[in-house]
């Protein structure tokens, strides 16, 4: 006899859930439906640089019930409470096929399009119009793959080693002649990432396109030649950002390949089973990708933007404005988590370190990460694919006239959903990891209080941010 | 059982204090009985000793009782929220 | 960072999504594609005055040659968008997405190198090979870089070979001077042109970054044609009644005792109107004046648009005398109805009326 067939005499776990479902589409649904109308005008209200005071529904009601509808779901992910229900649903798992063929065929073809396209890169981005609605490296490197290759990763499987074109050459010429040292861990793609996001940020590789070239140059020399250093795995496993950025966003993906072949899951659930978050510099990394989006997004807003001008009024060199916000809101942010990982390990009896909860609670913040990625990124993206579509088609003759779609007016209101949709997927990982580490299922629930409430503040400063009027960034 | 192929990450026995309630069957150390009476009842059913499952059925009796507690509350929680908001709503937004 | 040339995502997003376009058309009702240069947004707060955009494009020339006794140039640039203005009626012409490039014809009197704004009668004809590809007319326009021009935005049918067919109409306006009887008969003159859509990226952009806004205007491009400066007011004949500016236009008052020279018997009383910092002449304006004599109205009448060698495009009539003393008034029934770029567009457009006294 097991423990699980005790929890059969409370509720069947079909009960609960349809009842815990209905009540959560309920909540969220109100939420949205609320919080839509306030979005969409809101958007319309920005553009015209009217006032905002023409809201339905006050700013901070909009962020509160933003996060409420975070702390509700996770009060009723806590009333499930049957084991083998929670581990159903994330160690459910499909083999599609075993396609070996299938696999090395896309594996040659990705990385021949990799290699093919880099130098296609940096040659249209030196020699093609310095306009970069049609550069066709400005498109593709940031309507292609920051907004469309990284919706994919998440949403359905990480390509990127096969097509990341440094990896491909690394592994073609002679490599591994340093070991890569073990104790940096994943540090140097903190460090990477952090300074990617800057250099997009600042230098306007966003709006030049020989900049961007030149930028991609530089990074192909010192990705080729560390690849080539320490050998392509350690390097696009813990230094490069690129690849770390991909491989981690590639694990809320529900298809992955295995020994066995193409294995589907459900969306977000290998961040339960599988344990690559393992130290801090993971944390770190995954807190960076909540952060990047939550920093352009405020810099972008026309408060970011007052703000900057505001403290550089003062007589602060703007530039250093921004890298104290940059670096001391990733601080706050990483602070933030690790405060709510040393709570928990006081408040819960266990033997467990803050450093440990930290660990195994960082995966869901991938999920979060995901859904901010969609709400930033998916118009963005739809909008550009015309564009995209050309530039890609005649790389060597750019459109006289680019094109872009338009967008309705309550595709708005999906970014809300996108958000609140990654933290829901966020707080049901988190459950389930609580629930595969610790023994009793009060601790388990207990455990997420302190990372419950860091969500809901995350929550509700990407909905504020969201909802704000944008502006170019001042000074940049 | 679809819940025992995934292990606890390991702690090693020497990390925890003397006092610390240690599984016999995979040395991982918990700070009350209760605690540890669980997780050998979940992660090594088949190694319960008698007693053991008995303590484990009245340690799982007690958590259950405790969820229900907790559920009553959370709920309250959840209507509380649901009506502070719908009050809230009426007054701000309407 | 200027927002339609930036692949930033905020900056797109701001261009085009999420009601921004919605406020254009109703029938956008969203997932149609359009130019990204559709309707790029504008400086905020602009004033009602000549100012600077927050993007200005430069231009090329496709060529330059004569038609009877016509300059004529071809010139070219990104599609934009454009202001036309019907009677006291703005209207924005975006970019359409089937729009390709946006074309210039500049027009001049070979002989004296004045430029010469047609009321209407400038069109373009796009051929390939036999087949017509786009026809059509081109907006007398004024641009801070292009000066004044005809111009448009038309469809291309890809990159290719194609023939401009300009057509020239005759000018009905009044003609002084040594322009009496000329210009009279319509002129068609062609280019060939390649279009090659990286060497209209060769074209080059601006962003003016925290200048835009600005009571001032960009320079006008220098490429060896007539743009339509109006003549220095020191150079101007007669005697110089002052200088009243009204919508930001800059209005010169003369009066020439000896009218004979303008074709007139008795004295000649002119306005000379241009734009402020690049003096562009300011043309197609409903313009009527009153001459107040010690509290008797001696003249109320709306001045001919005319053309003259050495005064230029210009508003005139025939007056007895004008004494001193005597008070001339402007006032401005027709806002001038030319298209404008960027920067002028809110320019010339409310025209309060002008007092100037001999």
């Amino acid at each position: 006899m097991t423990s699980q067939d005790d929890d059969s005499d409370t509720d069947t776990p079909v009960q609960l859930l349809t009842r815990v479902s209905r009540r959560l589409a309920v909540v969220a649904l109100a939420a949205v439906a609320f919080v839509g109308t306030a979005v969409a005008s809101n958007a319309a209200v920005g553009l015209d640089s009217a006032s905002q005071q023409s809201l339905s529904v006050p700013r901070w009601l909009y962020v509160a019930t933003g996060g409420a509808v975070i702390g509700a779901s996770a009060l009723l992910a806590s009333f499930v409470t049957d084991r083998r229900f929670v581990a159903s649903i994330h160690s459910w798992r499909r083999f599609l096929t075993d396609g070996r063929t299938l696999r090395r065929g896309a594996r040659v073809g990705l990385s021949v399009l990799g290699v093919v396209l880099l130098p296609l890169v940096v040659l249209r981005g030196l020699t093609g119009p310095q306009v970069p609605t049609v550069n066709f490296a400005l498109v593709l490197v940031f309507a292609g793959m920051r907004a469309g290759f990284t919706m994919a990763t998440y949403l359905f499987g990480n390509a990127w080693p096969s097509l990341n074109p440094w990896r491909t050459i690394a592994e073609f010429a002679p490599n591994g002649f340093v070991s890569y040292p073990e104790r940096f861990g994943r540090w140097p793609a903190v460090g990477g990432l952090l300074a990617l996001v800057w250099v997009e940020t600042t230098t306007g590789v966003t709006s030049l396109p020989s900049v961007l070239a030149t930028t991609i140059a530089v990074y192909s020399v010192v990705t080729t030649v560390g690849a080539i250093l320490v050998g392509p795995d350690e390097w696009f496993e813990f230094v490069d950002p690129v690849s770390v950025f991909f491989a981690f966003y590639g694990r809320v993906a529900p298809l992955t390949w295995t020994r066995e072949g193409l294995e589907l899951h459900l969306p977000g659930m290998r961040l339960v089973e599988e344990e690559f978050v393992d130290g801090l510099d993971d944390v770190a990394f995954v807190v960076a990708l909540v952060w990047e989006l939550t920093f352009s997004g405020f810099v972008t807003t026309a408060a970011g933007a007052s703000f900057v001008e505001l403290v550089a009024g003062v007589g602060l060199p703007p530039l250093l404005v921004y890298v104290v916000l940059y670096l001391g809101g990733f601080a706050a942010f990483v602070g933030l988590y690790v405060l709510a990982a040393n709570v928990a390990a006081d408040y819960l009896p266990t033997y467990r370190s803050a450093r440990e909860l930290a660990v195994w609670f960082a995966p869901p913040l991938l999920a979060i990460a995901a859904g901010y990625h969609l709400a930033h990124y998916f118009a963005f993206f739809v909008s550009l694919l015309p564009t995209l579509v050309t530039v890609l088609g005649s790389p060597f003759s750019p459109p006289p006239n680019p094109l872009v779609l338009t967008l309705p007016a309550w595709f708005g209101s999906l970014n809300i959903a996108f958000v609140l949709l990654g933290h829901l997927f966020a707080i049901w990982v988190a459950h389930s990891i609580a629930y595969e580490r610790f023994p009793s299922r009060v601790q388990a629930i207990r455990s997420q209080y302190s990372f419950v409430l860091v969500m809901m503040l995350y929550t509700a400063l990407s909905l504020w941010l969201i909802s704000l009027p944008t502006a170019p960034p001042a000074f940049l | 059982m679809t819940n025992t192929h995934t292990t606890s990450t390991g702690e090693s026995v020497s990390d925890a204090p003397d006092a610390a309630y240690i599984c016999a069957t995979c040395g991982q150390a918990y700070p009350t009985e209760t605690l540890l009476i669980h997780h050998r009842g979940i992660r090594h059913p088949d190694d319960l000793s008698e007693t053991e499952l008995e303590q484990y059925h009245e340690a799982y009796a007690e958590e259950e009782a405790t969820l229900r507690r907790f559920r009553i509350i959370a709920l309250g929680g959840i209507v509380l929220l649901y009506f502070g908001f719908l009050f809230m709503y009426a007054v701000f937004a309407l | 960072m200027t927002q339609p040339y930036s692949v930033s995502r905020r900056s797109v997003l701001r261009t085009l999504a999420l009601g921004g376009v919605g406020s254009l058309a109703g029938c956008l009702g969203g997932f149609e594609t359009q130019s990204a240069w559709r309707d790029p947004p504008l400086v905020e707060n602009r004033p009602n005055a000549v100012y600077l955009p927050a993007i200005t494009e430069g231009m090329k020339m496709y060529g330059r040659k004569t038609a009877g006794p016509y300059g004529v140039a071809l010139t070219y640039s990104y599609p934009h968008r454009f202001w036309t203005l019907t009677g006291a009626e703005r209207t924005k012409t975006p970019v359409r997405s089937q729009d390709s490039i946006h074309l210039m014809v500049s027009l001049w009197d070979e002989k004296t190198g004045t430029v010469l704004p047609l009321d209407a009668g400038v069109a373009i004809e796009i051929t390939r090979g036999d087949e017509l590809v786009t026809q059509e007319v081109a907006y007398p326009m004024l641009s801070q870089q292009m000066g004044f021009h005809y111009g448009a935005n038309y469809a291309l049918d890809g990159e290719g070979e194609y023939t401009a067919t300009v057509r020239v109409g005759g000018v009905s306006l009044n003609r002084t001077g040594s322009f009496a009887g000329r210009f009279e008969r319509a002129e068609r003159v062609a280019f060939d042109f390649t279009f090659d859509t990286d060497d209209l990226y060769d074209v080059d952009i601006r962003r003016l970054g925290d200048r835009q806004g600005t009571r001032d205007a960009i320079a006008p491009m220098e490429m060896g044609f007539p743009i339509g400066r109006a003549p220095d007011t020191d150079s101007l004949p007669g005697q110089h009644l002052g200088s009243q500016t009204s919508g930001d236009a800059v209005f010169d008052t003369f009066v020439v005792e000896d009218g004979s020279r303008f074709g007139v018997e008795q004295s000649y009383l002119y306005v000379s109107a241009r734009t402020p910092y690049n003096q562009i002449i300011v043309p197609m304006m409903g313009l009527d004046a009153t001459l107040t004599r010690d509290g008797e109205q001696l003249l109320d009448r709306t001045l001919a648009r005319t053309l003259d060698p050495t005064v230029g495009y210009h508003y005139g009539t025939p007056v007895d005398t004008v004494e001193s003393g005597d008070v001339v008034e402007l006032s401005v029934d027709v806002a001038p109805q030319v298209a404008r770029h960027d920067g002028y567009e809110t320019a010339f457009f409310e025209m309060p009326p002008m007092r100037f006294r001999s």
